[in-house]
């Protein structure tokens, strides 16, 4: 009889083993950020999370249409961009509210640029719009007219002004009042965000019936990509971007999913070494990694498409250049560098090397040994720093793999300079050159291979320098093309940054979801989202028909 | 009456002041280590291709801290005197509000991780005690073996994958810890010979662990059950982070990642003082029971 009581309370933690949850039903789109947003404050978002929810809760002046990549009338009824590219004339939509009622006018606009265009602000918004020094000038016509006067060229003005939510001037809610089709209701750190519907936003369908949708969004922080996965396979989550690949292949074979691949994203995976000045290195290697051979016969020597296949599961495209091949600006002479041992045994030749025993030696008898250092964090990164290793162990160069945690990282490659290799992923958030301005400019800190420099250490890196700058201060998109093709060519030619792959847009979403549009740029699922519903609603198709016209 | 009313001011007076001791000391530590680590003022932003080197500068100046651990433990504690816990810098918020909001989930996780971990073992080990049978000792000494085999992450990976709560992993954690402890006190206080002569005389087995094994064993048990406590905080950080839970373990957890000096500070001391308390307590009941005894 004890024996019996004892075992019943040993039964007692069973109860810690909860009931499966199941996925409420109802407009309520639930989905998962990696992190916290840092700021909900559209001009001084940075990060992935508070870009997302920029993204549903701002009203922008002009939205890029992420499958036909054109710009597309948002808050601005017309727009119009002058030819030096310095001066935008914004017709805005009568009768525009934010979300807490009050209007929506020029003077909005106006306070908007102004504050995006503080130089103290420090935002990556506002930054991409500053080419040069000076103060942004606005006039306004009217309530629904403004003409905004830039100090200098901004190339692609209209690409930029996805990212600018206009703030309201005067609300007591301040970011809070949004012209977006969601508002943020409630946020508990660490646990989730939701979104409630904007009863004030401006778009309407068809039938005239207001967007969107969707009644709200809520997103779990979720940092655990397993576990999103688990929760997305339950039907807990409706959808989930930019997935591993094995993930990816494991949700293929749900049924109450859609698992797509979108395509190469304008995301990269690239190498480069490291030949800052300050750089504590044996001169030795300083000089083999600024050696254009070297680093010819290092990319020569890597397998692009073993890294697509094997790390990326197919689901990733040999890179030629900082642009996937879709990209508009990409240099279409360009190829990616075929896997040529014998090419690469040709440029260590030309390098002055010499092969002894399996082994490259310098001319000073130095063996051709150097680390590479990559996040610790990212499996993927593991998988193609040991490929490379492969690589370049049968090409007869013996590699050092540093796993290292990210700040550990930042720190190696941004201010101690004490690395020999590095091998990270770039997020190109646009495809556009402008975006890509801190990669190739020589005095950025941001310039891999040898940050900040004070002028250009070779000639071909003045003659980036010069080519990124002219394009940027041009708003002729051909000019522009052609100066940015002979960018790609300059870094083909050089490799000071060997690009390996460009990862696909990987997604997976439930079969409940209605118009939804994977596209391989960012955000990938939801870009969209006014127009996605949830279940078997009439007229579902309706939104693709919109999305068409 | 008065006698426990002075060992209990006893009890909170030296604990109090061991606090007061440890506590900068702790302080200190953390932020020696905090400044050892490797990239301790490096900022993930500086990585953002959008910026501009004005702001790529800008960021850098201000994240630029004072990478003296002296320096660090006196602003801290200042401000903790003050009754100011600073402001997180990986969250932009102040990590009063952090805590407030997350708090009750870790004490939650704690308690059911330690309620269930100490219902199984203890359950386990009276059972084993009572049953006295060979398959049911070796059965619970091989599922105690195994379970502390297993590193607590993967049994966060387990229940995360069954869907379990932070206080299951928690729990399977405790457990085998617990259990091996308890079973060995009760067979030592079983094995005594006046209970085996009662035992002999019919005396029945269940009234022979109540009255004869529980008591001689319970300063012990309370020993175990403050060492627990401090075995579930340092088990909730991993488990919280796998299973996604948000609580303080999981606060810690990025605190760390992101070299967050107040945050990382505030979570360390509290879980220093909770541990230091549980200890409190359970020196407070071994006196109290001595006394009740004597």
């Amino acid at each position: 009889m004890t024996a019996r009581s004892v075992a019943l309370l040993l039964l007692a933690p069973a109860a810690l083993i909860p009931a499966p949850v199941r996925a409420q039903t109802g407009s309520e789109l639930r989905l998962s950020l990696r992190h916290d947003p840092k700021t909900f404050d559209p001009a001084l978002v940075e990060e992935d999370a508070g870009e997302t929810i920029r993204y549903l809760t701002g009203g922008v002046l002009v939205r890029i249409n992420r499958i036909t990549g054109k710009p597309e009338a948002g808050l601005a009824e017309s727009w119009k961009v002058s030819p030096d590219g310095r001066t935008l004339q914004v017709r805005l939509r009568t009768g525009l509210r934010f979300s807490d009622g009050t209007p929506l006018t020029s003077e909005d606009v106006a306070f908007t640029f102004r504050r995006l265009l503080d130089p103290a602000l420090h935002a990556p918004t506002g930054d991409a719009f500053r080419s040069s020094a000076g103060v942004v000038a606005t006039a306004i016509q009217s309530p629904t007219a403004i003409t905004v006067v830039f100090p200098a060229t901004v190339a692609s003005l209209e690409r930029l002004l996805d990212q600018v939510a206009i703030q309201s001037a005067r609300s007591p809610l301040k970011e809070r009042a949004v012209a977006g089709p969601f508002v943020v209701k409630e946020y508990k750190a660490g646990t989730f965000v939701l979104l409630e519907r904007n009863p004030n936003f401006w778009r309407r369908d068809a039938q005239g019936r207001r967007l969107p949708y969707l009644d709200a969004v809520r997103f779990s922080i979720q940092s655990n990509r397993e576990m999103e996965s688990v929760r997305l396979r339950r039907g807990e989550l409706h959808m989930a971007d930019r997935l591993d690949p094995e993930i990816f292949d494991r949700l293929k074979s749900e049924r109450n999913l859609v698992a797509v691949d979108a395509g190469a994203t304008t995301d990269l995976e690239m190498l480069w070494f490291n030949q800052a000045e300050q750089a504590p290195l044996a001169e030795s290697k300083k000089a083999w990694f600024r050696s254009r051979e070297f680093r010819q016969g290092i990319s020569s020597a890597i397998s692009r498409s073993d890294i697509a296949r094997l790390a990326y599961r197919n689901y990733a495209e040999p890179a030629s250049g900082p642009l996937p091949a879709a990209s508009l600006w990409f240099n279409r002479k360009l190829r990616p560098p075929p896997y040529d041992p014998e090419q690469a045994r040709r440029w260590f030749e030309r390098a002055g090397f010499r092969l002894a025993g399996g082994q490259w030696w310098d001319a000073r008898g130095n063996a051709v040994v150097f680390s590479i250092v990559t996040n610790a964090s990212s499996k993927v990164h593991g998988q193609i720093a040991a490929l490379i290793q492969q690589d370049l162990q049968k090409a007869g160069v013996k590699v050092n793999l540093a796993s290292l945690e990210f700040r550990s990282l930042i720190e190696r490659i941004g201010e101690t300079s004490d690395y020999e290799a590095c091998l990270l992923g770039l997020v190109n958030v646009d495809d556009d050159p402008n975006g890509q301005m801190n990669l190739w400019l020589s005095s950025s800190a941001n310039h891999p291979w040898h940050p900040s420099q004070k002028s250009p250490a070779t000639g071909w890196e003045a003659e980036i320098d010069r080519l990124m700058t002219a394009q940027a201060s041009t708003a002729d998109q051909r000019q522009r093309k052609k100066l940015f093709d002979r960018v790609q060519e300059l870094v083909q030619e050089q490799a000071p940054v060997i690009f390996l792959v460009n990862p696909h847009a990987l997604a997976a979403y439930s079969r409940d979801l209605r118009d939804l549009v994977p596209s391989p740029a960012r955000p990938h699922l939801f870009w969209n989202i006014e127009r996605l519903r949830l279940g078997n609603i009439e007229g579902a198709s309706h939104a693709r028909a919109a999305l068409a016209n | 009456m008065r006698r426990t009313l002075w060992t209990l001011a006893k009890v909170v007076c030296r604990t109090a002041a061991r606090l007061a001791l440890r506590l900068p000391l702790i302080a200190l530590f953390a932020c020696t280590l905090l400044s050892l680590a490797p990239g301790f003022d490096s900022d993930e932003r500086r990585l953002d291709l959008r910026f501009s080197a004005s702001s790529v500068a800008a960021l850098h100046h201000a994240q630029k801290a004072s990478r003296n651990p002296l320096v660090m433990c006196a602003g801290y504690l200042k401000g903790l005197a003050r009754g100011d816990l600073g402001e997180s810098t990986t969250f932009g918020a102040p990590v009063l509000g952090l805590v407030r909001e997350r708090w009750a989930t870790t004490g939650r996780s704690v308690l059911g991780g330690l309620g269930g971990g100490w219902i199984l073992a203890a359950g386990s080990a009276v059972l084993v005690m009572l049953l006295r049978s060979p398959a049911a000792s070796g059965g619970a000494a091989a599922l105690t073996t195994a379970l502390i085999c297993i590193p607590s992450a993967l049994l966060g990976v387990i229940v995360m994958l069954l869907d379990g709560l932070v206080e299951a992993a928690l729990a399977a954690v405790i457990f085998p810890r617990v259990y091996q402890y308890t079973s060995r006190v009760l067979a030592q206080a079983a094995a005594a010979p006046h209970v085996r002569s009662a035992e002999a005389a019919g005396v029945t087995r269940w009234r022979l662990f109540w009255f004869a094994c529980l008591p001689p064993a319970f300063p012990e048990l309370l020993a175990v059950a403050a060492a627990s406590v401090s075995m579930a905080l340092a088990s909730v950080v991993p488990l919280e982070v796998i299973c996604d839970s948000p609580g303080l373990g999981q606060l810690a957890w990025k605190a760390t990642l992101g070299r967050d000096v107040p945050l990382l500070l505030f979570v360390t001391l509290a879980m220093t003082a909770a541990a230091n308390l549980a200890s409190a307590v359970a020196d407070l009941g071994t006196e109290a029971l001595a006394r009740s005894r004597s």
